[in-house]
């Protein structure tokens, strides 16, 4: 089933006096439990692409439909409930919460949701840590964790409302190569074990090679879609 | 909201310097009111205390009409035999005792220099009864029964560079419509810190009024005490039903109205130290607004990942107001303790000596001051401090639920 499709979609932004296309003519869906990596150089269009399929930015014209829904016509109010709903983001410097410790920024997006189930929300967040693996540093705050702790927090944070969708912007591109990879690791088993459907955008090869299917876009535009 | 206050609290206590720089100006500008409110209070007590106990008393009766002349001390309207008046005055539940002045134009005159005055006659054996004006401090002595002198205030007394044992003379119209002149010995100078007495008035024995403008036994007003000073409106309709049983004949004014011009005065000088107050409190939300503008500027990106997890703008809205509020929230409690902790340091008087007569001529107080407070003020100075330091963080709380999140992240 495809949880996003998206249908000619052209993305324009106006810098200064000009206006720079920054996709254009985008068709493609994302099917559930899909592994994607979207590649391509700077100023490809990647993380315009990620913010159309997260629905945090609409289309210049296209349509895209998240879960059968079209998010052209929907409200910013809107757009944040099914953003609350259904997707989950990892970003590439991490943009944890520094006030709040590991347990405390995944909680976040449980409160958000007005879970108020408290027991319920700590136990599923605890079990959450413990399966990316920082279980033991829960109590810390992110500016007493590595990098790679961080970015599994920010993991485990997508990933603890259940999301239909997660979207990681460059998530290992802040990371040394040996931590990028477990990263990447940590993704694909929850790929496998809950069936999350991730898209990531990167452009290191060595991030590329763990993807199940690999978009390429070159000035916006799809320059290959392949399957591995 | 509990995460949202959490979440705040710890956001204000992550920038130290900056916040302590705020917490202090919330603080002080709190404080500030709160301990000027109950100095000035104190004073507004003081003065109130004293203008009813040595010039209005609780209220006073007057003959018809008389009130509305009473500028011009007219002696045309005098009530006649006040002692069978008084008695059936002190039947009424509420009184607690009386007494009966005659108020007149006088002109006083050292024989060189001369200056317009108040006579003010009182019955020596029942002026207690009402007023404390025989415990003022004076140079000399009280007036007793069938003395022929006067006292005067020490202000008029300095005006004409007289002292006790001096001579003055005193003209006056009489009720005949003549004019009488009589010299008079002062057996005292006073200072009562009232300065419409220590200024303007001549007080000797009713007898001796009576001798210089002819009285015949009648005076201008009879005063009232009552047993509960917060009764005065109850205290005078239950009078003016006995003594007016018989026709419209009496008129009861209240203190507040015989002190309307003075009470005003002094309502306008609490509102000084409230207004300094608030001007330090305004500095200190103008502080806030910087303080939580520059948290907004610092976390642009902050808020574009909470919005992309979902946080709706008014829920953003919430948590910048919440550090305005809890910005405000601390201050107040340690504005209100500073201010609570100073009133009740200096509950045994602040002594303003320093400043001479300052205080007497100005306040119509003593030169100690006691502050005074109630819970219902500081009370609303803390929600005062909340609610300023709310308001001053809409703002910039509205500057941050406007960023679009894909803007916000690219910062």
């Amino acid at each position: 089933m495809a949880i996003n499709e998206m249908t000619g979609v052209c993305k324009n932004y106006r810098l200064g006096k000009t206006e720079v296309k920054a996709l254009s003519d985008v068709t493609v869906s994302i099917e559930e439990g899909d592994f994607i990596s979207i590649a391509g150089p700077s100023g490809s269009g990647k993380t315009t692409m990620l913010n159309m399929l997260g629905c945090l930015d609409k289309p210049t014209s296209g349509s895209i439909a998240f879960m059968k829904n079209n998010i052209n016509e929907m409200k910013p109010g809107q757009l944040a409930d099914i953003r609350n709903a259904h997707i989950g983001f990892v970003f590439q410097s991490f943009n944890l919460i520094p006030v709040l410790t590991a347990f405390e920024n995944v909680e976040f997006p449980l409160i958000l949701q007005k879970n108020k189930n408290v027991e319920e929300r700590a136990k599923h967040v605890n079990e959450i840590l413990d399966e990316v693996g920082i279980g033991e540093l829960k109590h810390r705050r992110p500016s007493d964790m590595s990098g790679g702790q961080q970015q599994r927090v920010a993991i485990a944070r997508a990933l603890v409302k259940n999301p239909k969708l997660v979207l990681a912007d460059e998530p290992t591109a802040n990371l040394d190569s040996k931590t990028g990879e477990n990263i990447l690791k940590l993704m694909l088993e929850i790929n496998k074990s809950h069936k999350t459907t991730f898209v990531f955008s990167t452009h290191d090869p060595m991030v590329m090679n763990f993807a199940k299917r690999l978009i390429k876009l070159h000035d916006g535009q799809i320059a290959s879609d392949e399957k591995r | 909201m509990n995460y949202i206050f959490k979440l705040s609290v710890r956001n204000v206590l992550k920038n130290k310097r900056r916040t302590i720089l705020t917490f202090i100006s919330v603080t002080l500008g709190l404080f500030l009111m709160i301990f000027s409110k109950a100095l000035m209070e104190g004073v507004a007590e003081e003065s109130t205390r004293n203008l009813i106990n040595y010039e209005t008393s609780h209220m006073k009766l007057f003959a018809r009409g008389y009130f509305k002349d009473i500028e011009s001390l007219p002696t045309n309207k005098l009530i006649e035999n006040p002692l069978a008046l008084e008695k059936k005055i002190m039947e009424n539940k509420h009184v607690a005792g009386t007494t009966h002045r005659a108020q007149f134009a006088i002109s006083m005159s050292d024989s060189i220099n001369e200056l317009p005055c108040i006579g003010l006659g009182i019955d020596i054996k029942k002026e207690a009864d009402v007023f404390t004006t025989g415990e003022i401090a004076i140079d000399g002595k009280h007036l007793v029964e069938n003395d022929d002198g006067v006292i005067i205030g020490k202000r008029l007394a300095d005006d004409f560079s007289v002292k006790t044992g001096d001579w003055i003379t005193i003209t006056a119209w009489t009720t005949e419509d003549s004019i009488n002149a009589l010299d008079f010995e002062i057996k005292g100078i006073f200072k009562s810190n009232s300065p419409m007495l220590d200024g303007n008035v001549v007080i000797m024995p009713l007898k001796t009024a009576d001798e210089l403008i002819v009285l015949n036994g009648g005076v201008t007003e009879i005063d009232i005490k009552l047993k509960n000073g917060k009764k005065i409106e109850k205290a005078k309709q239950s009078l003016l039903s006995t003594i007016n049983a018989s026709g419209e004949i009496y008129e009861i004014i209240p203190w507040q109205k015989l002190a309307e011009d003075i009470l005003q005065f002094i309502t306008v000088k609490k509102y000084g130290g409230d207004m300094m107050g608030l001007i330090i409190l305004i500095i200190a939300g103008v502080g806030i607004i910087n303080t939580i503008l520059m948290s907004v500027f610092e976390r642009i990106k902050e808020i574009g990942m909470m919005m992309a997890m979902g946080m709706k703008p008014k829920e953003i809205r919430k948590l910048f107001m919440m550090e305005g509020f809890v910005i405000g929230l601390f201050g107040s409690i340690a504005g209100c303790v500073i201010g609570v902790l100073l009133t009740l340091a200096f509950s045994g008087g602040m002594d303003f000596s320093y400043a001479g007569d300052m205080m007497g001529e100005a306040f119509g107080v003593e030169s100690i001051i006691y502050p005074s407070l109630t819970a219902g003020m500081v009370l609303a100075y803390f929600l005062l401090g909340i609610v300023l330091c709310t308001l001053a963080s809409i703002y910039p709380s509205i500057k941050a639920s406007k960023f679009e999140p894909v803007e916000a992240l690219r910062k």
